[in-house]
């Protein structure tokens, strides 16, 4: 009831690509979440699926509907689409009560009045709003307005669920409480869902797979597991985990990781993305969260090993911050211990180096 | 951030949506109503005959008779000294009250601050009377004067006397946009001018009035304008002394005899039109400009009240004797004069008190239809202008439509259309097309010419309210599966209401107020205030014209409360 292919998307504003060649399939009941920094076309690709923007070229399909084709010119208005849209503002129209807001799709969609009492309490159920029925949005929370908007998408059973940003504008607290919330929500009503954020966080615990932009490009498509450990580029790693950056040259390979040199007589391994060839420049990320202080019980078989000066600590409450230097190169590290002295040994394994060509 | 609108296009098939159907229908009939004085007017202004003779030719002849005109030349003169002396007037007086109302600590300035107003919901015509009857050769004040010096005071059938009675008129206007300037301006570049030791009067003259030039300059550029295409004063106070004006010159030409040159009138207006377009081609040229060297910043800083120490009584003083003058003295007059036989210094006015003025109004139909139509216009035009200006706005602002950029033109154009010519225009409207014909005699043309005269006053009332509406508004309407047309009727129409109800005040009060573009359009049936008036005045009538005055602004007070009591709309500031 609800596969969406988008196929070759583009849409300039003038020089602008604001989105650049965009092809994703999204499955029946999948949950995708375009993930970028500001401005990488994020909102333009959505609301070109919900039809408020007209692309530039390419095609939008959904279970064999034509929603856009670029070719034929073909581009179906917003409101035959049957999408559901939550806005970053939630776009709640301010001169109705939560009821009306709710009736007004179903109004639309000529719903006889029980039937519309009866599919606006079971929607507003779920969100768990049932009893503001009769505010103004001016009279809720920010977080019981996301929730009616959400709510009035939902009553009138989309056939996709489009979400712009949804939980930027609550607080942490209610942020996570939101998220677990729609996780759950989307899960039990099996709908197709695209999800744009620029919180990786929000991006790892909600997708089934993320779809990662840059640029108004897509760079990569997987789950979140693949994006986390087999990111594509630099760029990826750098957006999903704040990866630490080491340049080196690659050395030999054998079979499952390459040998790297950053300087003389110092040398890691790294799992080598295509592309890396041996004598030419590498770029190696390395998450903060990966690697560890070498204490008594000695550097653990295989991993790299590496000597590096403190640079600077910052004190995160439970938590110590380093920054450390090694070849020159700066490195981040979190550890509990506050450490003595200017020196330190640290590790990590292969399999949490990536290489790519520089 | 995304498109300036949602698309209304139809997919697959559909050849015409319902949003397109509406578009091109309001874009076509604004359009129509914009071209239709304005195109027989060109049209007349090359034929050698009148526009309904089947005979005429094109011709370009009624130009060089134009330009070879003295009378033309003379009218031409009149107009632009005037306007200039008038303007400057208006901008002294109301530069003057909006520093003083609004920034000193004047005793009475809560009341001035509403008085200085009033002249703007009254009609020039009433104002112009107002002074006739007290200022003129034999106006009450003028005699009682006469009789203490025992010569005679002022003329105010001069350049100067017309120039002050236009310049009272217009005032307010320069004052409300002053007023708002001078409300958000910048207190720490005054604060300045104070530690470096300049006193109250010099921080005023040397930095608070500066600060204003941009306020200045484009209510200066409105007034000129709006003198050029005044018809009131020059009409009452200029013509009983033979002074020509562009005005005039046309509304006497259109009604000389029997037999008026119309290609000569057709001209003259085109000429007119062409000067009025350039001078607001200018003015939006110059506003642009004007917009980069505007020192009011978006920060809030409370200006501060200026202590005008021991002289904020005199100035106080010279305020309550101006608005006496000016305003209290002329309305009262008409006042006076509605209820007496006639008005002389030499008898009191309570020996002379008589309610003839009034039961001749009522006692004849077309006198007391005058009354009802003009409330009817105003009722129901504005009304049906301010829906149909809605429609242009939401239309302009607020969807895809392929020609919206022409079309905010077309609703902006009549700016540049004076009242007089959209009258003449509209009634060779009638003639030359067949459609229009219908329309003769009823209310309905006054109410189409008034409408489009006014379509760029409502445009303006409403599209700032639209523009403070997000677009997320009526996107998120449109993905929950409504179309253009309910999107804007169940969304954005109802969030406009403050705005529509405050273009109605305005639209209402202007109805009521417009007369001179009805001087050619009405004819017995669909008679209105402003023409019985003129009516009564060809005929030396003074007793009837103040009556009617008197009843026109009792309409107006009693509208005006109505209005913010029960809509909460303030016409003006
Ligand atoms: N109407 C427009 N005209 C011109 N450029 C536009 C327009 N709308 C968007 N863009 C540009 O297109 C690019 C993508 O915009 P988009 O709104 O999709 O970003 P986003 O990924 O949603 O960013 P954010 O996270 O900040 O919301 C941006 O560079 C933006 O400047
Ligand atoms: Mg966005």
């Amino acid at each position: 009831m609800g596969k969406l292919i988008i196929d070759n998307l583009c849409k300039h504003f003038g020089d602008v690509k604001a989105v650049d060649n965009v092809s994703i399939t999204v499955e029946d009941g999948e949950f995708l979440t375009l993930l970028g920094p500001s401005g990488c076309g994020k909102s333009t690709t959505l609301f070109a699926v919900a039809g408020l923007d007209r692309p530039t070229s390419g095609r939008i399909l959904v279970d064999d509907v034509v929603f856009y084709d670029g070719g034929q010119q073909a581009m179906m208005p917003p409101e035959k689409r049957n999408c559901g849209l939550v806005f970053q503002s939630y776009a709640l129209w301010p001169h109705m009560t939560v009821r009306d807001n709710l009736a007004f799709p179903l109004e639309i969609r000529k719903i006889g009045k029980s039937e519309q009492q009866k599919r606006i309490t079971d929607a507003l159920g779920l969100v768990e709003m049932e009893n503001y029925q009769g505010r103004y949005p001016h009279e809720l929370s920010g977080g019981q307005q996301q929730r009616v908007a959400l709510a009035r998408t939902l009553v009138y059973e989309p056939r996709l669920m489009l979400l712009d940003e949804p939980l930027s504008n609550l607080d942490a607290k209610l942020r996570i409480r939101a998220r677990r919330w729609l996780k759950e929500l989307q899960g039990r009503l099996g709908l197709t869902t695209i999800y744009v954020t620029h919180d990786q966080i929000e991006a790892l615990t909600l997708s089934d797979r993320i779809a990662v932009m840059e640029g108004g490009k897509l760079v990569q498509l997987g789950t979140p597991e693949e994006i986390y450990s087999r990111p594509v580029s630099p760029f990826v790693a750098d957006f999903i985990g704040a990866s630490n950056f080491i340049d080196g040259f690659a050395g030999d390979d054998d079979g499952d990781t390459v040998n790297i040199t950053l300087a003389e007589d110092v040398s890691i391994r790294a799992k080598a993305r295509p592309g890396v060839k041996k004598g030419e420049a590498v770029r190696v990320a390395v998450r903060p969260e990966n690697i560890r202080l070498v204490n008594g019980s000695g550097v653990p078989g295989g991993s790299n090993a590496l000597t590096a000066s403190i640079r600077d600590r910052d004190y995160l409450g439970a938590r110590f911050q380093y920054i450390l230097d090694v070849c020159g190169t700066e490195l981040r590290m979190e550890a509990e211990q506050n450490l003595e002295g200017s020196q330190v040994d640290i590790s990590f394994t292969p399999e949490d180096c990536i290489a790519f060509p520089a | 951030m995304q498109n300036a609108a949602v698309s209304d296009e139809q997919p697959f098939g559909a050849a015409f949506s319902r949003a397109r159907l509406i578009q091109y229908s309001v874009a076509v009939v604004a359009l129509v109503l914009v071209a239709a004085p304005l195109v027989p007017i060109m049209y007349q202004a090359v034929l050698d005959k009148p526009i309904y003779d089947g005979q005429a030719i094109l011709t370009l002849d009624n130009f060089s008779r134009l330009f070879s005109n003295p009378k033309f030349y003379e009218a031409f003169k009149n107009s632009v000294v005037l306007s200039a002396v008038t303007t400057v007037i208006a901008g002294i007086i109301g530069v003057s009250t909006a520093v003083f109302i609004g920034r000193t600590n004047i005793p009475g300035k809560k009341f001035f601050g509403e008085v200085v107003l009033w002249p703007m919901y009254v009609s020039h015509l009433v104002l112009a009377f107002g002074w006739f009857m007290m200022y003129g050769p034999s106006g009450y004040v003028t005699l009682l004067v006469e009789g203490w010096i025992g010569g005679k005071p002022w003329d105010l059938y001069t350049m100067a006397g017309m120039a002050v009675v236009a310049g009272a008129a217009q005032a307010p206007l320069v004052h409300l946009f002053c007023a708002s300037s001078v409300a958000r301006a910048d207190a720490s570049l005054e604060d300045a001018a104070r530690t470096v030791g300049a006193g109250p009067f010099t921080v005023l003259r040397r930095v608070t009035v500066p600060l204003l030039r941009p306020a200045i300059t484009y209510s200066a550029m409105l007034n000129f304008i709006g003198c050029l295409e005044m018809l009131s004063v020059p009409l009452i106070l200029g013509t009983p002394v033979g002074k020509d004006f562009f005005t005039t010159f046309l509304y006497t030409q259109g009604y000389s005899g029997s037999n008026p040159d119309y290609g000569l009138i057709g001209a003259a207006a085109c000429f007119l039109l062409v000067m009025i377009s350039i001078l607001i081609y200018l003015q939006t040229k110059l506003l642009k400009k004007a917009g980069r060297f505007v020192t009011v910043k978006g920060k809030a800083t409370r200006p501060k009240i200026f202590d005008l120490g021991r002289y904020r009584w005199a100035v106080s003083i010279t305020l309550a004797i101006y608005f006496g003058l000016t305003l209290f003295v002329t309305v009262g007059g008409l006042g006076l004069r509605a209820f007496t036989t006639f008005l002389t210094p030499l008898l009191a006015p309570w020996e002379l008190l008589t309610f003839d003025n009034f039961a001749l109004i009522f006692e004849y139909d077309a006198y007391q239809r005058s009354i009802t139509n003009s409330l009817l216009v105003a009722g129901i035009g504005a009304a049906v202008a301010v829906a149909f200006v809605s429609l242009i706005t939401v239309i302009i602002h607020r969807s895809g439509f392929r020609f919206r950029r022409a079309l905010e033109y077309v609703a902006l154009y009549p700016r540049a259309v004076p009242g007089i010519v959209a009258g003449i225009g509209f009634f060779w409207g009638m003639l030359l097309f067949p459609f229009m014909g219908p329309l003769h005699g009823t209310i309905w043309i006054l109410i189409l010419a008034f409408t489009m005269r006014t379509i760029p006053t409502a445009f303006g009332a409403i599209s700032p309210a639209l523009m403070q509406l997000s677009q997320d508004l009526d996107q998120s309407s449109r993905t929950v599966g409504a179309d253009w047309w309910t999107t804007q009727r169940k969304i954005i129409l109802p969030l406009l209401r403050p705005a529509l109800f405050g273009a109605y005040v305005l639209l209402f009060l202007s109805f009521l107020k417009e007369y001179a573009s009805a001087a050619f359009l009405f004819a017995p049936g669909s008679e209105i205030i402003g023409t019985t008036m003129l009516q009564f005045w060809v005929n030396g009538d003074s007793g009837p014209v103040a009556a009617l005055a008197v009843i026109q602004i009792i309409l107006t007070i009693t509208f005006v409360v109505f209005a913010r009591k029960l809509l909460g709309v303030k016409a003006y500031g």
